[in-house]
């Protein structure tokens, strides 16, 4: 079934949306918990929340590409489960070397706050990347978005885990200046 | 701001951005054992619950308008149709046949899983059954703390079995076979190499799968090719390693008694795990590997013997080459060349499974332009049935490319052209130039090879596998553990010193120095070594296309004769001709004091260097 196809059962309340849903996007969205939260339980029940919150949104959304925009749901939903779950204990995995390797790329001060501001965040960080070479994005994307292994992201692009490595590094400190030069506070 | 603030506006990435750049979907790793079992199958149970709403029994908890029951981790369970008052005169399921039943599932409402049985598992399951003896029903039901099987059969009844309804004899057995299915049970202790007792008549059905490439299902004769080079690999068993990451390829295997066995190539390539448990293995396991890959469309599948002969270096497009699990490093155009030389006068023949194996094996990819891949592990073309007759010239050769211990130690090479600058210093990723002066240069190639170029000779004087050769120290363990790692060189007393930085993770972990005795090509740790006394700048700036230098890690190095070099990782493809997607490029300029002037590619650093500026 065709995301459109998908997207109708939604409006139409159908609850084979779900199941269609599941079917097509469960593995990936899986994997998208999963590298976050490294947890099963986590993962099965931030999957669970994520489908809800889908129900709910669609209608009125209606997303152009429902894979990103569940990816993105999930993405959020386990991102605020880890930050719940490690604000006593520090986590261990693929996030937390993940944000160890952004916080080169920040001063750990004030968080962003207001939508203003996290708006100019969002079309900085854009517009930074959208300026990377097509491969560059690709690893970019992987490793900060779905948050990905390092070894995952090498064998997927043909490349070595360390010649990847280094280019994640390349990344961040030209992400690092192009934050500064935004204004952003580093 | 924080670090958080930044991965969640990643989080916000314009779509276009996301989906222009990531044209695969990441797969689940398909294989963990208990918990990640229980996991899949409690979505399958959410899913599941749908149609059985749709179909009339009743949901628990959840009215049809809610939207969280289609992923509820709760199982829902339906209301038995079966009569239980006569069941002990008309038991049905003692007389229930396979070919009545439209399907099973087996659920298990405390861990809130379920499974739809497969058809061999409805054969298995009815087996179960016949075995049975329901004496009459339970007077307190414990419905839900029990595995239970839903039976729906063809003529629409919908019947359920379990301990908790009735009063049954003979059960343990029935029950024991939903537990298992359902994952609930610790997996058999496997020792040893469950292969080498396994006859291909044993399986059932049999797939592989590589991460991002696919699955396909193996045909008889496969399964049999299978087992002969699974054969071939002792297995240890490591009681405290488990799969918890992905696994590069799996190998799915359902035996005629209905028993399922996983074997998973992990991470790392000295470990495999079976049903998830892990096992220490050699390199004869790339055999495996090698063909699962054939399986899966990625190696060549019409060598023949007069396939290699039929080549010209024109077809090649890269050539790797590797001993056992190291990881590979790539031949420039001129050593695949002599590689492609040395192939085309071996012979080929029918392979034998007899050859030995071990972590020394010769390992050569062969790209082709065409897209086709080739394999040669320890002379035997892998998934063709032919090795070479004859694999001792190029193992002298491989021996010769990676310097290993039984290898010569200089290289036979062409006058130093552009092209044959271009070939050997960019024949891998990122390599760095440490240290030159008006006699030689010092660089590394891919953080594995360090080598020496003597200008005067023409020819490299000195290599060492950098990996190897701190693994053997100790420092490290594997090319993970070189992550932002920089090497840097300086002279002092007339040698050479080489610091490393060895980090993981993007942490330094601390900094050791090394000496390079150039005469007799060894490294040695300087004892109590601290970067921070050092009194000369260890770092590299790295130099972008658009000539922006910023720092990174430590590197190279002021040379003497007053030029300093650079490194960048190469975006100005059309300077040089190199095949990758990736175009390391060197450069060097002249300083006096802080003045920087003209950017020279590194094409060019030869005659400067020799010419004194």
């Amino acid at each position: 079934m065709d995301d459109n196809e998908i997207i109708a059962l939604y409006f139409d309340r159908d609850e084979a949306a779900i199941t269609e849903t599941q079917q097509k996007y469960g593995a990936y969205c899986r994997t998208i918990a999963d590298n976050i939260l490294k947890s099963a339980e986590d993962t099965e029940e931030c999957l669970s929340d994520a489908m809800l919150r889908l129900w709910n949104v669609i209608p009125p959304q209606r997303p152009v590409r429902l894979k990103l925009f569940l990816a993105k749901i999930v993405r959020n939903l386990a991102f605020d489960r880890y930050k719940h779950r490690n604000t006593e204990k520090r986590g261990g995995g693929e996030l937390s070397a993940v944000l160890d390797e952004l916080s080169e790329c920040v001063a750990d001060t004030a968080d962003v706050e207001g939508e203003l501001q996290s708006r100019a965040l969002r079309s900085s960080l854009n517009a930074f990347v959208s300026e990377l070479s097509a491969k560059e994005r690709n690893i970019f994307v992987r490793r900060y978005f779905y948050a990905d292994s390092m070894d995952a992201i090498a064998r997927e692009l043909g490349m070595t885990a360390n010649s990847c490595s280094v280019t994640l590094s390349r990344i961040r400190k030209k992400l690092r200046l192009h934050l500064e030069q935004e204004g952003f506070t580093i | 701001m924080k670090r958080e603030d930044l991965f969640e506006a990643v989080g916000d990435l314009d779509e276009a951005l996301l989906d222009e750049n990531v044209t695969e979907v990441p797969k689940t790793r398909k294989f963990r054992w208990v918990l990640p079992v229980a996991a899949c199958l409690v979505l399958a149970a959410g899913v599941i619950a749908v149609p059985h709403v749709m179909r009339g029994g009743l949901p628990v908890g959840d009215t049809p308008d809610s939207p969280v029951s289609p992923v509820s981790t709760d199982v829902t369970l339906p209301v038995p149709t079966t009569d239980l008052s006569v069941l002990s005169e008309d038991n049905p399921f003692t007389t229930m046949q396979a070919d009545k039943i439209a399907g099973v599932k087996v659920m298990y409402t405390v861990k809130g899983v379920s499974l739809d049985l497969t058809e061999m598992q409805i054969e298995q399951f009815v087996q179960h059954l016949s075995e049975l003896k329901i004496v009459g029903k339970q007077t307190e039901l414990l419905f839900g703390d029990t595995v239970t099987f839903e039976i729906t059969c063809k003529d629409g009844t919908v019947h359920t079995l379990s301990p908790g309804l009735y009063v049954m004899e003979n059960y343990e057995s029935l029950m024991e076979f939903g537990s298992t299915l359902l994952g609930m049970n610790e997996p058999p202790v496997i020792e040893g190499n469950p292969f080498l007792t396994m006859e291909a008549q044993e399986i059932a059905q049999m797939s592989v799968e590589i991460e991002y490439m696919g699955k396909e299902e193996l045909e008889k004769s496969e399964i049999s090719q299978f087992l002969d080079r699974a054969r071939l690999t002792p297995f240890t068993r490591q009681s405290n390693q488990t799969l918890d990451k992905g696994a590069y390829m799996q190998w799915y295997i359902t035996k005629t008694d209905g028993t399922e066995l996983t074997l998973s190539l992990g991470q790392q390539s000295d470990m495999v795990y079976l049903n998830g448990q892990g096992y220490l293995v050699d390199g004869t396991i790339q055999t495996l590997v090698k063909y699962g890959e054939y399986l899966m469309g990625q190696a060549s599948t019409d060598i023949t013997p007069d396939t290699f002969r039929k080549l010209t270096v024109e077809d090649l497009l890269v050539v790797r080459l590797g001993y056992g699990t190291e990881e590979l490093v790539t031949l420039d155009q001129r050593q695949a060349a002599k590689f492609l030389e040395l192939l085309q006068e071996q012979e080929i023949v029918e392979r034998n499974d007899e050859t030995p194996h071990d972590e020394k094996s010769m390992h050569f990819l062969i790209n082709l332009k065409d897209g086709s891949k080739m394999e040669l592990f320890n002379g035997a073309i892998n998934g063709t049935g032919y090795r070479l007759a004859d694999p001792a010239a190029l193992e002298t050769f491989a021996h010769t490319m990676l310097q290993t211990e039984f290898a010569p130690t200089t290289f036979e090479l062409l006058p130093p052209t552009e092209e044959w600058l271009g070939n050997v210093y960019f024949g891998s990723e990122f390599p760095y130039l440490i240290y030159g002066n008006d006699d030689y240069c010092v660089f590394t190639e891919g953080m594995d090879g360090l080598f020496i170029f003597d200008f005067n000779k023409g020819e490299i004087t000195f290599s060492a596998n950098i990996t190897e050769t701190f693994n053997k120290a100790g420092i490290a363990h594997g090319a993970d553990a070189w992550n932002g790692v920089g090497l840097s060189a300086y002279r002092e007393n007339g040698e050479i010193k080489l610091l490393c930085t060895a980090s993981t993770g993007g942490d330094d972990t601390g900094t050791r120095g090394f000496t390079v005795d150039v005469e007799n090509g060894t490294l040695t740790e300087i004892p109590n070594f601290d970067r921070n006394n050092l009194d000369f700048n260890v770092y590299v700036y790295n130099v972008p296309a658009d000539g922006l230098p910023y720092l990174f890690g430590a590197a190279p190095i002021p040379l003497e004769d007053g030029y300093i070099c650079f490194e960048n990782s190469g975006l100005n493809n059309d300077i040089l001709p190199y095949q990758g997607s990736h175009l390391p490029m060197i450069m060097i300029r002249k300083v006096k004091g802080d003045d920087v002037k003209d950017w020279i590619p590194f094409k060019d650093v030869v005659p400067i260097i020799k010419s004194g500026g």
